[in-house]
């Protein structure tokens, strides 16, 4: 009997590296990527075109509408009705870009890593402070220069407000959401934080609400009244601890985090150049861990018809918070037709707008079941219907969902505005078969992106523009027009049928197109 | 045994270019009922793009296919009736196993007795233990698992067209999946199985074609 072998001795581990060695790391990585970059030639030199060529096509367009602007000889007509209340808006744009900064913080974040970095740099034995600086140092630029930016933008729409101030305001806002995103990648209690943080948002959102309607003067007015440099200088002390602060930590964040975040921000960038800003949703939606939970369940029908109705009805069950969407911008909707009761008739009209618009905006969050079949498109051949009834029978359930979420607002508006507040109810299925056309409407086509020379510039940026927003588009324009109380009484029912049965044939067709038959 | 005079699938002539360079063929084939087919080759070969063309989900640019008579259109209820595609899992990730495959059940007209049938099929794929997660939560090859059970709990096809279906699969899975095939066979279902496995191909299918 052969005697058994010894055990192997175990490798002695080395020494960790110095910190020097992150530096090194870095410094290989970017020669070897020149080095792929240079062979690479052609392929560079089409996405420096491409770049080029689109920001050309946006920054032109937008350094020519701020020109005009800029160059007006008087401030617009409105700009003087915003002036009193412009600190409680200023207070509620930090509030919502904290806000924002936290939630994309919480999938996505302004560490913009790779996930090849990941998976072969933040493994290896060097410390990560050194690696995942620069890519927070970019962020604080990144964004500090699109805060400036912006506003920019809002001095020269406003009128009212000086420009330096407004760039530093908004470069801050921008350095400063940076440093939140960060400080939330770097903890794991993060989402806690944006349990707290929503409410009290919320709140503060509402008093500041009330301070511009004049029912309370809350301490921003004071504060204001102080003059912007002073508050500026208190903004950029907070603003800059915070980025040092922020930065200190980052090299602790864990990897895991890091590599959804960087599954998420590639989601992002194709969906930039694909021009498909679902498709980073689509990922938020689906990646690992993020489905609902699955607990509640619905027992399935026996009949093939009802499936696509037991599928939605699971879906809204599984995402409770879409009908409390639903029933809050369905009560909006309700207020924006009570606001345009008699007034003047631009005022209607732009009353009637919204309330479309926050009809749509209501029909939106309840077609869960309609989204994931959209996203990817295979899934409507798992449903025993053809496609085009599948995507009409997507629209049953957040139909019925809507007709009952919509029962307050409908009420209220039928109290104070009359008949049209019924208009409101009766234009709810055109609006579901909108939204459902919009959900279907799949991947942007490249021949859009071929514009024509008009008196507004190149119409590709506009073409891919009204693309996206088929779905809002659709709502607007079979909604608004009975909304404004504009079209003869016999026209309205008129109107709401033909808007209904136009868009159901619209939305089925978009079936058909998803899947080549 | 389903009974067919005419095969279940034919092509002639398909040929199937993509950028103006040849994938596939030209390939004639010709299935009947019963009958196991497996497709090899290396990557690259058209293995995938003929599953793809016979699903129809592609139209070949040259040649024809007939599928049960009739050109394959994967949005026809009859084509998707006669049927049986396994190729990548596609899945909704807010729904359990349970409930997709007792969609596929009520969608085959399973009626009341789909939770029955799917109970059984769970069983038999080895996925008790998880028939009520979601699939996203899942292992590659316990969703590979799911697509699978999907052939036990609809009547059976006239065709099947699998695609790579040992991918993920352990030995034991493997195994089952054989069975599953020579089952399927037995009732009358005819096989079309592109694989790089040559025991999977020589277990259940009786005869070859190369794409190389």
């Amino acid at each position: 009997m052969n005697p058994s072998p010894a055990p192997a001795t175990p490798p002695r581990p080395t020494a960790v590296p110095s910190p020097a060695a992150a530096d090194e790391v870095v410094r290989r990585l970017r020669r070897a990527r020149r080095a792929a970059r240079g062979r690479s030639e052609e392929s560079t030199a089409t996405s420096v075109y491409i770049a080029v060529f689109t920001a050309l096509m946006a920054g032109m367009s937008f350094l020519s509408w701020l020109d005009s602007t800029l160059a007006a000889p008087e401030p617009p007509a409105w700009a003087g009705r915003v002036a009193p209340v412009l600190p409680e808006l200023i207070a509620l744009a930090v509030l919502a870009v904290l806000w924002l900064s936290v939630r994309d913080a919480l999938v996505r974040g302004p560490i913009a890593v790779e996930r090849p970095m990941v998976d072969w740099l933040l493994v290896l034995p060097v410390p990560r402070r050194p690696l995942l600086r620069p890519l927070l140092l970019r962020a604080y630029a990144v964004r500090g220069a699109v805060g400036g930016l912006s506003g920019l933008a809002a001095a020269a729409v406003i009128g009212s407000v000086a420009l330096a101030p407004a760039i530093l305001a908004g470069g801050l806002a921008g350095v400063g959401s940076a440093a939140v995103g960060a400080a939330v990648v770097r903890f794991p209690e993060s989402p806690r934080v944006l349990a707290w943080l929503t409410p009290f948002a919320l709140a503060v959102a509402a008093l500041l609400f009330a301070s511009a309607l004049g029912v309370w003067d809350a301490p921003v007015a004071a504060l204001a009244a102080t003059g912007p440099w002073g508050v500026l200088a208190a903004a950029a002390a907070v603003v800059t601890a915070a980025a040092v602060t922020a930065e200190r930590p980052i090299g602790g964040i864990p990897a895991d985090v890091l590599r959804s975040r960087a599954d998420m921000h590639a989601a992002l960038r194709y969906g930039i150049w694909l021009s498909e800003p679902t498709f980073g949703h689509d990922m938020l939606r689906e990646g690992a861990g993020r489905a609902p939970s699955t607990r509640l369940r619905l027992r399935p029908p026996s009949r093939a018809g009802a499936l696509v109705l037991w599928r939605d009805v699971t879906g809204l069950l599984r995402n409770p918070v879409a009908a409390v969407r639903s029933t809050a911008f369905a009560a909006l909707s309700a207020v924006a037709v009570a606001a345009g009761a008699g007034a003047d008739p631009a005022l209607q009209a732009g009353a009637a707008v919204a309330a479309a618009l926050l009809l749509y905006a209501a029909a939106r969050p309840l077609l869960v079941g309609a989204d994931y079949t959209a996203a990817v498109p295979q899934r409507l051949l798992l449903l025993p219907h053809r496609p085009p009834a599948a995507v009409l029978l997507h629209g049953g359930v957040p139909l019925a969902v809507l007709l009952l979420a919509a029962v307050p607002g409908v009420a209220v508006a039928f109290a104070l505005v009359g008949v049209r507040g019924l208009v409101l109810a009766a234009m709810l299925p055109a609006v579901v078969a909108g939204a459902l056309g919009g959900t279907f409407r799949g991947r942007l086509p490249a021949h859009l992106w071929t514009g024509y020379e008009s008196p507004m510039g190149n119409t590709a940026p506009i073409q891919v523009l009204m693309w996206h927003l088929q779905g809002p588009t659709a709502a607007v324009l079979a909604a608004a027009p009975p909304l404004s109380g504009m079209l003869p009484g016999p026209m309205v029912p008129v109107w709401t049928v033909a808007a209904t049965v136009l868009l159901a044939v619209w939305a089925a067709g978009k079936g058909r197109a998803l899947t080549g038959r | 045994m389903l009974g067919s005079v005419d095969p279940v699938l034919t092509t002639d002539g398909v040929v199937q270019r993509y950028g103006g360079r040849r994938v596939l063929g030209p390939i004639d084939l010709r299935l009947e009922a019963g009958g196991g087919l497996a497709v090899r080759g290396p990557n690259g070969a058209g293995k995938s793009t003929l599953v793809r063309v016979v699903a129809g989900r592609e139209e070949p640019d040259e040649g024809e296919v007939r599928v049960c008579g009739r050109p394959p259109r994967e949005t026809d209820l009859e084509f998707r009736r006669d049927v049986f595609v396994l190729d990548e899992a596609v899945f909704y990730p807010d729904l359990t196993v349970r409930e997709h495959l007792e969609l596929a059940a009520i969608g085959h007209g399973a009626g009341r007795g789909a939770a029955e049938l799917v109970g059984r099929a769970v069983e038999r794929c080895r996925l008790s233990g998880h028939a009520d997660m979601a699939p996203g939560r899942l292992s590659k090859g316990l969703r590979q698992l799911m697509m699978l059970a999907g052939i036990l709990v609809r009547p059976p096809a006239r065709l099947a067209v699998l695609d790579e279906p040992e991918r993920h699969l352990d030995g034991d899975a493997r195994d089952l999946l054989a069975v599953l095939v020579e089952e399927a066979r037995e009732r009358g279902t005819a096989v079309l199985l592109a694989t790089h496995s040559d025991a999977l191909a020589d277990r259940v299918c009786d005869a070859r074609t190369d794409l190389s």
